[in-house]
């Protein structure tokens, strides 16, 4: 079963291309990377399969559905919060989600917050980075999404709360979900991922399986690096 | 996905926070204006009207201020990536958002009419006030008719607020939509922006003038003279009720259908052109 | 515990449940944690867990009851052919490395007991 297919997407602002005939499938249940350098278009081809950005050329399908509002019912992606002010309490977040999310599960929420050492009564203001990202991947894996999207989410967490956020995938991804994570290091997402998705160049330059780069004898961070060689 | 009604009553929720606490912090404050001229000069008596008057401003004020922020609220709605995540068609999304910023600026009108009335109380009680029953009894046979021209001019400026906040929300999503994907560079591309914006906004505020103007002139011809609410010696109609003429509701559907072409406009900028921001 | 990266995951996790094996830490005909188990225990997905459970089924070590998950095997043959497997590989390991530090095959056993020898009282 295909959770992703993009045929032929091209996606420019103003006169600059961002992303240019990307053609990308996704089987179910997968743990997908997606990496790139910074401004390689990752967090832009996340933004068009959800709908958040308008006027590209192509198709998007997520698990079949092609139109812009409707594919929105089956993503789940990472989200700043900018809409809550600092004073505002998890739980009142909770709230939100409970209420435009039909597959919100109010337990699940409670258990990932318990797992990840949060309480709800906190106020988003007086939480760390590393913190805001853990509530952050628990709001996400409170719903019951055919596919979830983590846009860079280790950017500026510390090693514990990595490894948390990690384990937290494992525990709550739906088996049938598919799971996008996108980042510009592989180091310690790389056992956990079935496929890496290559951005370079505005487009998908490859997509290959874990395993099969390792049974070249080459680890995930060697063939990655080796798309830059001679770049810096 | 989820309808019209749960993405109404999320964004209400979400809003009527800001109208809570405004009106928490206005109310105090004219709390503590009425005392304190209450206190200094006594409750009821001429100079404590200063407080009165005081008030009227800054309720005049606020007021303005908050429909500023409604129309702004509404374009973070929907400009926000937190919101246009929520599985919603667009329809419904435009729509929640334009009637709860509505719905909040009736709710912030009516309370400010209460707050008003509050600071009033003592001089109602206070005796310094009397109704002269002579003006009563000329005044009587108007209250329906005025009433009704309130009424009508009540729905006029909620048909035309909605339209308001669609009016800003086309001007501003079009300039995000012209700053994102004008395929124009540098100064070029900030000339053509500014030209397509100011030909937008002449064209929009011709067509809300032209109806609003004839919606004035058609009330100020009504036949009412207001000076009498002034001077009780002013009116000079022989009529006794003009009930409301058939123009008037053909105005208000001119405004109407005016409000649906903003909506509509909207509807396909935001739709098509109308990125969530990073 | 930590994966070379080099090497196929499904690969290392077969070793290790291998090493849990030899170790008695799973006995025969015993059931082996669940597959989502397994993935947290050792940070990985659980399509590897189940490609490295599918091939060690398919080796015979172990088998699966339909609905109640993954037992060890009875065979006591081939869990000996898998213990003995396990020793050759750590061997071929060793010898490896003692060669490339120089040391030749023959005298290979001659400093093993000597070094067993000379660490015996401690």
């Amino acid at each position: 079963m295909k959770t992703l297919e993009i045929k032929d997407l091209s996606y420019h602002k103003n006169s600059k291309t961002i992303l240019e005939r990307v053609n990308l499938t996704l089987e179910a249940g997968k743990i997908v990377a997606l990496v790139g350098a910074n401004g390689a278009g990752k967090t832009s081809l996340m933004r068009v399969i959800a709908g958040l950005a308008k006027q590209y050329k192509g198709s998007v399908e997520v698990c079949g559905e092609a139109d812009e509002d409707r594919r929105k019912q089956y993503i789940a992606m990472t989200d700043s919060l900018s809409a809550f002010r600092d004073s505002r309490k998890i739980k009142d977040v909770a709230d939100f989600y409970r209420l435009v999310y039909p597959d919100f599960d109010d337990k699940q929420f409670a258990d990932i917050l318990e797992f990840m050492n949060l309480n709800e009564d906190e106020r988003l203001g007086s939480l760390s980075k590393g913190m805001k990202e853990k509530l952050i991947i628990a709001l996400v894996f409170s719903r019951k999404a055919k596919l979830y999207l983590l846009d860079e989410p280790f950017s500026g967490v510390d090693a514990m709360s990595r490894k948390k956020i990690i384990k937290s995938m494992l525990l709550w991804k739906p088996e049938e979900a598919t799971l996008v994570i996108s980042d510009h290091v592989l180091d310690e997402i790389a056992p956990v991922i079935d496929e890496v998705v290559l951005i370079k160049k505005h487009s998908v330059l490859e997509q290959r399986s874990a395993e099969e780069i390792r049974a070249e004898q080459e680890s995930i961070e060697e063939w990655y690096e080796g798309f830059y060689e001679g770049e810096e | 996905m989820i309808g019209f009604k749960q993405t109404f009553a999320a964004m209400f929720k979400e809003k009527s926070r800001t109208t809570r606490l405004s009106l928490g912090i206005e109310a105090i404050f004219i709390l503590l204006i009425s005392l304190y001229f209450g206190i200094r000069y006594g409750f009821g008596s001429d100079s404590a009207g200063i407080g009165i008057g005081i008030a009227a401003t800054v309720i005049f004020c606020v007021g303005i201020w908050y429909q500023i922020d409604v129309i702004m609220a509404a374009y973070r709605v929907n400009r926000s990536q937190t919101w246009r995540q929520v599985p919603v068609t667009a329809g419904n999304f435009l729509t929640a958002n334009v009637l709860t910023g509505l719905v909040t600026a009736v709710i912030f009108a009516l309370a400010n009419l209460l707050i008003f009335v509050i600071t009033l109380l003592p001089f109602i009680f206070g005796g310094e006030m009397r109704i002269d029953s002579q003006a009563v009894a000329t005044f009587q046979p108007y209250v329906s008719s005025i009433s009704n021209w309130l009424l009508y001019m009540t729905l006029f400026a909620l048909v035309s607020f909605a339209g308001d906040i669609c009016f800003w929300l086309l001007i501003t999503e079009s300039a995000s939509v012209l700053g994102d994907f004008l395929p124009l560079k540098g100064r070029t591309s900030k000339f053509a922006k500014a030209v397509i914006l100011l030909a937008l906004l002449a064209l929009l505020s011709w067509g809300s003038s032209s109806i609003l103007g004839a919606v004035i002139r058609m009330v100020s011809n009504s036949g009412f003279d207001f000076n009498f609410v002034i001077d009780n010696t002013g009116l000079h109609t022989s009529q006794t009720d003009l009930g409301l003429p058939v123009i008037s509701w053909l105005y208000m559907l001119a405004e109407l259908v005016y409000v649906a072409i903003l909506w509509a406009a909207e509807y396909f900028v935001f739709k098509k052109g109308v990125e969530a921001k990073k | 515990m930590k994966f070379k990266d080099n090497l196929p995951i499904y690969l290392q996790i077969e070793d290790y449940i291998y090493l849990q094996i030899a170790q008695g830490k799973l006995q025969a005909g015993e059931k082996l944690p669940s597959v989502r188990a397994l993935a947290l225990e050792l940070t990985v997905n659980a399509n590897t867990v189940q490609r490295a459970l599918r091939e060690m089924t398919a080796k015979g070590y172990i088998f699966t009851k339909r609905g109640e998950g993954s037992f060890v095997t009875t065979d006591e043959g081939l869990l000996e052919e898998m213990k003995s497997k396990l020793l050759k590989q750590e061997l071929a390991a060793f010898v490896s490395r003692m060669e490339k530090l120089g040391v030749k095959r023959e005298s290979l056993t001659g400093l093993l007991a000597s070094y067993l020898d000379d660490t015996r009282e401690e």
